[in-house]
Formats: structure tokens, sequence, C-alpha cells
């Protein structure tokens, strides 16, 4: 093996030692989720060496990216889905083992092992394309650790590349006039079966060692008393037949505006009839705080409740506007939250300081005292049945799926 | 070839083993995390709930709920407490009595009324509309009812429950709430039982401009939503 080759070698496995630690790194994030709790997430390019937090903005991107539903696949099956980083780890890990294989025996040359490498590296930088532009398109974010990969990958690449290139020459050299029927198809079988093992045995341990989250996820309580006798909820609307999905939540608050925009986009979206029982963390309104955690947010509510047919396009022009308004709130600038929503929807002026609005709002917060919910948002019920906290990030599609499939 | 062949199976088996147990290992280990639970989960979240101030001592809630009780607030029945019933019921004297509504100074209101009328104006029914919307997390909604001391004993206690009366058909006819019965607790006291001082001027009054005398304050209903949890 020549030296450029053997340098070649060095690049590909440069690419894929960074490509495996990295998407390692992942993995452990994702499976670390797999209790349903919180978790700092790494988002670094030395891993390892920087402690993580729950409370570093850096790590906001690395959060988005795990949590959106293009970390995994296969989440309606199992909870959390299959990390897209354990069969990367399979195709990395493949590529190294390809490299330190031609080092050890010197015939990284030869046509099958330079072969197998290429198409680990197309195989890496493809994906690693795709999730990019998924990152810049869909998520208007990039994770660090996500970078770290798609690098990995492109040195693959280029190493990979250059391998093939110059193992040519090698193999000229080597075995001049070697004939390459039977013996290196066999070699390019067993190359792909290698590199099919790495990759489906990983995940099958993955699913095969998991715990029954069945039972989990419908541990959650019911509602006491599911009758809006005062017609008080929010109703946004939904097909006819569609399972009554009470989600709670607060206008101002971004987990529910995130919570709200993640199931919409899920599949079960549209066999949902949403109604909101609007639960303002302020203490404006909200008997039940000692302090505003969003201050705003009570006069935001009775906006929505005045709104009547325009209540879902005045919820997503709060969502489209909320940290500009949370901070107004912040600010105690109510006047200006008043200003920015009668702007909008001048209709709802004079609604919103009526005493009858006033006790709408009352009516739906002893709403959520006559069912004892919890003092949080977001929160869902699914015809009367919670949808766990922990299973609002991860577990969202395989605990619909579970929720909605029992009730059918 | 044969050690090629050998290498190539070593560093395979090795990298499909490694990668089978780290997948392992990171799934039991959560799995573990999962069933003994996390450090924090005994923390259970606050339950949204009717509210209890401060104000609401033992003494006002055994005063309160003998009042809602024989009164017909709590365990239906007939509706409302005259003097004398009241006066048993709360098992206190005036000064006392009236002590109790001292807390509710900045929640409550009060509705005055022309001599020998029972009409609410129409900054009386702003006032009680203003209170009631007002509601926050309390369970009941008082209207304590007086009349001063001048003419005949039986007329002022009839003036009085007329007077509760008008706060409760305001409130009836005003927000068409069918529940609106098991909200409000009507005492009508006459000129017999718990008369106000002047202190009680310092409220919220339907008539903040306008002189308040001792006659004044007593031709008048006090509303107030309770926020105790009995």
């Amino acid at each position: 093996m020549s030296k450029r080759t053997t340098l070649a070698f060095a690049i590909a496995a440069l690419g894929a030692l960074l490509g495996l630690i990295y998407s390692g790194v992942s993995t452990a994030d994702f499976a670390a989720h797999l209790d349903r709790q919180l978790h700092p997430v790494s988002c670094t390019l030395l891993p390892g060496l920087t402690e993580p937090s729950q409370l570093d903005e850096a790590a906001q991107g690395c959060k988005v990216a795990l949590f959106s539903p293009y970390s995994s696949f296969w989440r309606e099956r199992y909870w959390g889905g299959i990390p897209y980083s354990l069969p990367a780890m399979g195709v990395y890990g493949f590529a190294l083992m390809l490299c330190i294989w031609a080092f050890a025996s010197r015939r990284g040359y030869e046509l099958a092992p330079s072969s197998a490498l290429f198409v680990s590296g197309l195989i890496s930088a493809g994906a690693s394309l795709v999730f990019f532009y998924i990152s810049k398109t869909r998520l208007n974010t990039v994770c660090t650790t996500c970078v770290g990969s798609y690098v990995g990958s492109a040195l693959l690449l280029l190493g990979s590349a250059l391998v093939l290139q110059f193992a040519r020459a090698d193999r000229w050299v080597a075995q001049p006039g070697s004939k390459t029927g039977g013996t290196l198809f066999l070699w390019l079988a067993i190359h792909a079966l290698e590199l099919g093992l790495a990759v489906v045995l990983p995940v099958y341990v993955f699913v095969h060692t998991q715990p029954d989250y069945g039972k989990l996820v419908s541990e959650c309580e019911r509602l006491k008393a599911p009758n809006d006798r005062k017609k008080v909820l929010l109703d946004l609307g939904g097909e006819a037949g569609a399972t009554d999905a009470m989600l709670v939540i607060d206008p101002l608050c971004a987990a529910c505006k995130a919570f709200h925009r993640r199931l919409e986009k899920t599949r079960f979206s549209n066999d949902l009839h949403y109604k909101v029982l609007l639960m303002p963390l302020d203490s404006e309104c909200n008997w039940m705080l000692k302090d505003s955690m969003h201050p705003g947010s009570c006069l935001l509510s009775k906006a929505l409740l005045c709104a009547g047919r325009d209540a879902p396009e005045m919820l997503d022009f709060i969502y489209r506007n909320q940290e500009k308004l949370r901070m107004l709130g912040i600010g105690k600038h109510l006047d200006q939250i008043r200003e920015q929503i009668t702007e909008k929807f001048p209709d709802v002026r004079a609604c919103m300081g009526l005493s009858d609005t006033r006790i709408k709002l009352n009516n739906l917060l002893r709403l959520a005292m006559a069912n004892s919910l919890p003092l949080l948002t977001p929160q869902l019920y699914l015809d009367g049945k919670r949808l766990c906290d922990e299973d609002t990030d991860l577990g969202l599609d395989f605990a619909m799926n579970r929720l909605l499939g029992r009730r059918k | 070839m044969k050690h090629a062949w050998i290498l190539n199976l070593v560093l395979m088996a090795a990298l499909v083993t490694t990668l089978s147990l780290n997948a392992s290992h990171m799934v039991a280990s959560a799995a573990h995390r999962l069933e003994v639970g996390s450090a924090d989960a005994s923390e259970a979240p606050v339950i949204a709930s009717s509210s209890d101030l401060p104000y609401c001592t033992a003494t006002f809630k055994a005063v309160l709920r003998r009042v809602l009780t024989s009164c017909g607030l709590i365990g239906g029945g007939r509706r409302g407490c005259q003097p004398s019933e009241v006066r048993n019921v709360a098992q206190i004297n005036d000064q006392d009595f009236n002590a109790l509504f001292h807390p509710l100074s900045k929640r409550g209101g009060v509705v005055l009324f022309d001599v020998g009328s029972e009409d609410l104006d129409q900054d009386a029914k702003r006032l009680i509309e203003d209170l009631w919307s007002d509601r926050r997390g309390a369970g009941y909604f008082f209207v304590v009812a007086r009349a001063s001391p001048d003419g005949p004993t039986e007329k002022n206690r009839i003036l009085s429950h007329k007077r509760a009366n008008s706060v409760l058909f305001f409130l009836q006819d005003r927000f068409q709430d069918p529940d609106i019965e098991k909200k409000v607790g009507l005492l009508w006291l006459g000129e017999e039982y718990a008369q106000l001082g002047t202190d009680f001027c310092r409220w919220r009054t339907s008539r903040s401009g306008s002189d308040c005398t001792q006659d004044d304050i007593n031709r008048s209903t006090i509303v107030s939503w309770i926020d105790c949890r009995l």
C-alpha cells in the first residue's frame, strides 16, 4: 500500500472516528431521555471537556434537534423512536474498522475494501447533507454536535474517494493482471453483510432492551369533571367525530407554543378536536399564584375569549409574537399588549373589558379547579385522559398512538 | 489472505459487539432510572384549588360554616337568615361579628340605599357587578343587609330583607347564572344586630363622594366574596 493511499486511509479514519464520537454523543444524549426525564444535552465540539447544562443557551440548537421529529424514526412504535445517530454509529464504526484493517493487513488497496469504504463515505455524507438541509430549513438552527458529525462525514468521503483513486495504481503495482471475479464479489458481499450488521444489530438491541412504555403512558389521571357545562373552553375546531383534545395552555408560555406546534405536526392532529383551557400563569386573574410567571397573559386570555371564530388566528398571532408580548408583559406594558392585539383584532376591544369576560376567564380557572388540574402548562387530555408530562417531547407520537389507539 | 480474513472477522465482531453492548447499556441505564424514579419525582405539582386567604382563621371559618349551614348555602333547604337567627347561629356578639368583616375591606364593598328604599341606583349596580366579576378563587358571595334604626323594628327587618333580595335579583337578572343561588349567602340584620360603625365608611361604597354618617352606613348592604375553603 503506497504512502498516499495510507494517507488517504488516515484521512478517512479520522473522519470515521470523528463521526463515531459525535454520533455516539448524540445517541447517548438521546438514550438518556429514555427515562422520561429532562437531562442536559451535550452541545459542543469538545464532548467530555465541558459540563453540559440544562440552562445553557448555547445548547439550544442541539435541544431543538434532539426533540424535533427529525432526530429519530419509528416514533409511533417505540417510545422516542430510534435515533438516527445509532445506525450512523454503525456506518462510521464500519468505516473505522475497515481503515484499521487496511493499516494492519496492508491490503487496503484492494477493490472490495476501498469500494466499501467509499460507499460508507457516500452514505454518511449523503445523510449529513440531508440533515444539514433539514436543520437549516425546518429547524432554523444548527446543532454543534451534528456539525462534528458533518465534518467527520466530509473527511470520510474525501478520504475514501482518495483511497479509491490511489488504490487503483497500488493494485496495478501489487497484483498486475489479477483476477477480480468471484473473490471480489465474495468480499463485497462480506463487507455489505458487515455494514448491515453494524447498523442493524445495535438497533435490534436498542429496541429489544427497552422497558414497557405502553403501560407507563396510560398511567396518568383522568379529568374528574370533563363536562364543560358553561361552555367556557376555547374551541379551535376539528373534524366531526374527532377525539376531544383539551389543551391546557398559557398564551405566553413558550413550552405551550412549542408543544402545540409539535402536536399539530403529528399525523394525529387531524383526528383531534382542539378545545383550549386557558390557564394564564399571571396573578392578575389567577388567584392560585403569588407571583406572575407570565404577566399579561390574563389580558391575552380575555382577548382570546372575545375572539370567537378568530380565536385560532389570534392564538397563532400570539404565538408568532410571543417573545415580544412576553417582554412587554414583564415590563408591565399591558397597554402596549392591548394595543398590539386590538390593532390586529379590533373587534375584541370592547369585549376585553367586560365583566362577563372576566367571569368567563374565572370560570375557566374554576374548571381547572373542579378537575384538580396541576398548575402547570402545557397539558393535554385526550377524551379526558391525560397525556403524561413525560411524554410531551420525545414520547409524544408513541403516547398519542397508544392513547388514541386504545380509545378506538 | 487467510490472515486478512481472520483480522477482518475479529475487527468486525469487535465493532458489532461493542456497538450492541453500548446500545444495551444506554437503554438499561435509562430503564433503571425509569424504575427507581428521579430524585425530585416526589415533588408533587401544585393543584388548582379555591382560595384560602390568611383572614380565614379557625374562628372565622367556624362562624362562616354555622352561618352557611343555617342559612341554606351548605346542605340546601331554605335560603337566607334573618337577625335573630344570625345572632343565634353566629354565636358571637355584634362587635365580634362585624370584626369578622374587617379583612374584607379591600375585597368587598358597601351598597348604600336611600332612606326607606331598597332600590339599587346605577352606581350600586356598577359596584355589585364589579365585585361579582372579581370572584377569583372564592366560594361564597355574602350579601349582608341592614337598616338604620329609623322607624319600627319589624319594618326595618323587612326593609333589610328587601335590600338583600335587591342585590340577589340584580345578580340573577344581570348574569343569568343558574348556579347563582348556590353561591350567594343572604343575611338581613334589620336594625337589631351588628349595626355598623362609621369605620365601614372607609370601605369602597356605591356613593363614594357623599357624606357617610352612622345612619347612612347602616342603610346598606355589604357585598363581598369570601376567599375561604371550608
